[in-house]
């Protein structure tokens, strides 16, 4: 027995012994010079601008590539390969003189036909890019009709007059064109280098050219990806690091004990994480433009009745799903167009001159209820509110529900949760009643957020419908009024107030924010409400 | 035997074909489509399906599918987690890692396992049996993900003993953690299997025989006992293979690990269909592949077992 003992004793220190021994090799490829560490909760899709749709993807082609203008960090544009630009007098004409020592990073200069090739394969209906509804938004001549296949790409409103002046043709006056050119979708692409890497464009560092500030140089799928200063970037003297690494960790808890122990320096934290990292030095509250609404289907009996859709829209107590059930820096929305996306003819943000409207008054909530029963004749009704499965929309359409039973007295909600996908197929078919759903914006004008409500809209959910309504955002986007920035901010002003005053298609939610946790010791992330969420140009890590 | 293997490589890759046109059917039928952006419109959505094809009817693609698939090896392309990647390129970077730590669980668990097993058995009743038992009970009912946390909150993050996020760059060092959280419930059942075998073959007579026979102690233990015991303990670890497979899902998660199940749950879960299918198939492949090695090992360690099966099949 001793014997046995023995020797089985020796197997167990046969086995922790190798793993140690193997444990001990493999410890020399430590990071030198200043590296941004970020940590990502989702994979980089697409380094494809025309094939990305997520965050993530645009300000990672953000970092790599530079389009006709950029954003500084208030969100104004600023000169990046374009130096300046005319504009004729009726706006439809622009000229862009672009810089001549902007370089990809082959060497190839940056010239005018990059942008017009890239712009022609934006709307080519065989790139099926799912951001090709933005050249026609952008009012590029022709858009349209070349997505649809009715005329070729050659026909895009958009030429090289030679290699450093780019001409653009729209069909009607774009106020916030310029403010697009700073979108992913419309940066420069070389041809020769494209068109020879073909399919496997952008699916590794080395099918990728960068013109920006970093260049990508690592990419292993799943894990994270590793971007260099680009030396070649015209710009390079302002770029004071040496490069950004991005790393995927799915699990919260996970990236902040990474961040605790100084291999992070930029991190995202989940609800739950806000309460204990709240008076953190590093701790940093971030809007987005995301914006959360209730979905009245205006096809249904309930909230064909406008009173209902009003008490519905006040009978909600929305700073606590804002302060306690995201707790995250996301703000309480009584309006549809968010804070910070768009600035006016004045210089002032939309929503310092719009007003609020959905406020949360119970007592509002009550009248309008009681006057929506008389009408509907009914005493006890009830209504399904549909949402996504996830952990915190789940716990916003249970307060909800409270709310909802607690004010609106006779009133019974079921609650349907359903993965995103089914929730938005039932939302599309107007299968639904009352949906929790959101919107994001896609360029800084408050009719990316407008235009979603016109009559027979693609992503009218509510099935809304006002011959006001439609007259006001057409005449601000297309109309009579698109050249007159005043009139058009007026008219805009005017649209959210039917929509939710008047007729309270939806009941906003709130606008998302993100807490965040960055290492004091670096300055310089820039964020954005919309288009690329952060620009990292100008990071500076400090000793 | 190579009859018999033969027979069982066959029958195996049948499996495979029919397990693919299931998996091809069944996610036909899931509900959503591949492409659920709220901006999409309904324009946009028909040019997605066609670049894809998935405009065509069900038996076609179902056909064209089975042709890449079979003859060329191509599982298609990646819809929405890494646009137009092709599947194989998705996975070749995690297959190993998944394999890997995969196969390294299992190796520790089992030696392990193996080792604090017939301690106890051969040392019935003392402490180091009430360990084994205890120990057995914990590793089975605590699920991995407590282990995984445990683990790399003190190992990992109080006292630095290892890394507690995987780093390609370390993949020894930094799978020690995973690797210890995902072979504690191997460990556990495989220790406790091999206790309780081994102190059945202990009482039998034939080791009573061989002992009065003047055998070493040695010699009866490993030659007779361990050899006959470790039957039923390689049974159970074909059941074992798949809990390390979807037990593997949690752990990679907390430790930030680029594997198979984490790219499964996400594939599932935005509908990206060719993901999910390759996915899946790998693991039946990597089932039914344990199950015949499993099969094999028997012959070796009895050859009863090898003689039995090489007159059915023959």
């Amino acid at each position: 027995m001793k014997k046995s003992f023995r020797i089985l004793a020796l197997l167990l220190v046969l086995v922790l012994a190798s793993s140690i021994a193997l444990v001990g090799c493999g410890d020399s490829t430590e990071e030198s010079g200043k590296y941004l560490r970020l940590a990502k909760d989702v994979e980089l899709s697409s380094m494809d601008q025309h094939i990305a749709t997520d965050g993530l993807a645009f300000e990672t082609i953000a970092a790599t590539i530079e389009g006709l203008y950029s954003l500084d960090a208030a969100g104004n544009t600023i000169p990046a390969i374009a130096l300046s630009h005319d504009v004729s007098d009726d706006g439809l004409k622009y000229t862009f003189k672009l810089r001549e020592n902007a370089k990809w990073s082959n060497g190839d200069k940056v010239t005018a036909n990059d942008f017009v090739f890239s712009w022609r394969r934006l709307v080519n209906p065989n790139t099926a890019s799912e951001y090709n509804f933005i050249a026609d938004v952008a009012g590029l001549k022709n858009a349209a009709k070349i997505v649809d296949g009715e005329l070729p790409k050659e026909e895009l409103g958009v030429k090289a007059l030679d290699d450093h002046t780019l001409e653009v043709e729209l069909e009607r006056p774009t106020p916030y064109f310029i403010s697009l050119t700073a979108f992913a979708t419309f940066f420069p692409l070389n041809e020769e280098f494209v068109t020879e890497k073909g399919d496997q464009y952008a699916l590794n560092p080395e099918n990728i050219l960068s013109n920006g500030p970093f260049k990508m140089v690592e990419w292993n799928k799943g894990y994270g990806y590793k971007l260099n200063k680009n030396t070649d970037y015209y710009d390079a003297e302002n770029v004071k690091v040496d490069g950004l690494e991005f790393r995927i960790i799915k699990d919260p808890q996970t990236a902040v004990l990474k961040f605790d122990s100084d291999e992070l320096d930029v991190v995202k934290l989940s609800a739950e994480l806000v309460e204990k990292y709240k008076s953190d030095e590093s701790f940093k509250l971030i809007g987005a433009g995301y914006l959360w609404y209730m979905s009245f289907n205006q096809e249904t009996e309930l909230f064909k009745n406008v009173n209902m859709r009003k008490a519905f829209s006040h009978a909600v107590d929305k700073s606590h799903i804002a302060d306690n059930i995201l707790n995250d820096g996301s703000l309480v929305a009584d309006f549809i167009v968010p804070i910070g996306l768009a600035t006016g003819p004045d210089g002032k943000d939309f929503r310092d001159e719009a007003g609020t409207y959905s406020q949360y008054d119970k007592a509002l909530a009550l009248d309008y209820w009681n006057q929506a029963k008389s009408e509907l004749g009914k005493e006890e009704l009830e209504v399904e509110v549909l949402f996504d499965d996830s952990e915190t929309v789940k716990k916003m359409a249970e307060f909800i529900q409270a709310e909802l039973e607690t004010n609106l007295p006779g009133l019974t909600v079921k609650l349907k949760s359903q993965p995103k996908k089914n929730r938005l197929a039932l939302m599309r078919s107007g299968d639904f009643e009352l949906g929790l759903t959101r919107w994001g914006p896609d360029y800084s004008d408050p009719l990316t957020y407008l235009e979603l409500f016109i009559t027979d809209g693609s992503s009218n959910s509510p099935n809304y419908s006002s011959q006001v309504y439609d007259d006001l955002v057409y005449s601000a986007s297309r109309g009579d009024l698109s050249s007159d920035p005043i009139g058009r901010w007026e008219a805009m002003i005017e649209a959210e107030r039917v929509l939710l005053e008047e007729d309270a298609a939806v009941g906003p939610l709130y606008q998302r924010g993100y807490a965040f946790l960055i290492n004091s010791k670096v300055t310089g992330i820039e964020d954005h409400v919309v288009g690329t969420p952060f620009i990292y140009k100008s990071v500076e890590i400090s000793e | 035997m190579f009859k018999y293997i033969r027979n069982r490589l066959i029958i195996s890759i049948v499996t495979l074909l029919v397990i693919l046109s299931v998996l091809f059917l069944l996610l036909d039928l899931m509900p959503g489509s591949p492409f659920n952006d709220e901006k999409l419109s309904e324009d946009q959505k028909g040019m997605l399906y066609a670049k894809y094809n998935l405009d065509k009817p069900l038996h076609i693609r179902y056909f064209t599918y089975m042709k890449n698939v079979i003859f060329k090896g191509d599982f298609g392309e990646s819809y929405t987690i890494q646009k137009n990647v092709p599947v194989s390129t998705l996975l070749k970077d995690r297959l190993p890692i998944s394999i890997r730590l995969g196969i390294q669980s299992l190796l520790v668990g089992a030696l392990i396992g193996v080792l604090f097993g017939s301690v106890a058995a051969i040392n019935k009743n003392s402490g180091w049996d009430t360990f084994t038992t205890v120990f057995s009970v914990l590793g089975i009912s605590v699920p991995s993900y407590v282990f995984a946390l445990g683990l790399s909150y003190f190992l990992g993050y109080k006292i630095h003993l290892f890394p507690f996020t995987y780093d390609i760059y370390k993949p020894l060092e930094s799978s020690v953690l995973p690797t210890i959280a995902l072979s504690m419930f191997v460990i556990a059942t495989v220790a406790r299997f091999m206790r309780t075998e081994l102190v059945e073959v202990l009482g039998s007579e034939y080791i009573l025989l061989a002992e009065a026979k003047g055998l070493k102690t040695r010699k009866v233990l490993i030659k007779h006992s361990i050899r006959n015991a470790l039957i039923p303990v390689i049974t159970v670890l074909g059941p074992i293979t798949v809990s390390l497979l979807t037990g593997s899902l949690v752990i990679e998660r907390i430790f930030g690990i680029p594997g198979l199940g984490d790219l499964l749950v996400t594939a599932i879960s935005v509908n990206d269909f060719n993901v999910v299918i390759s996915i899946a198939f790998f693991y039946s492949m990597f089932y039914i592949a344990m199950m015949l090695i499993i099969d094999v090992l028997y012959g070796v360690i009895d050859p009863r077992i090898r003689v039995a099966k090489g007159e059915q099949n023959g």
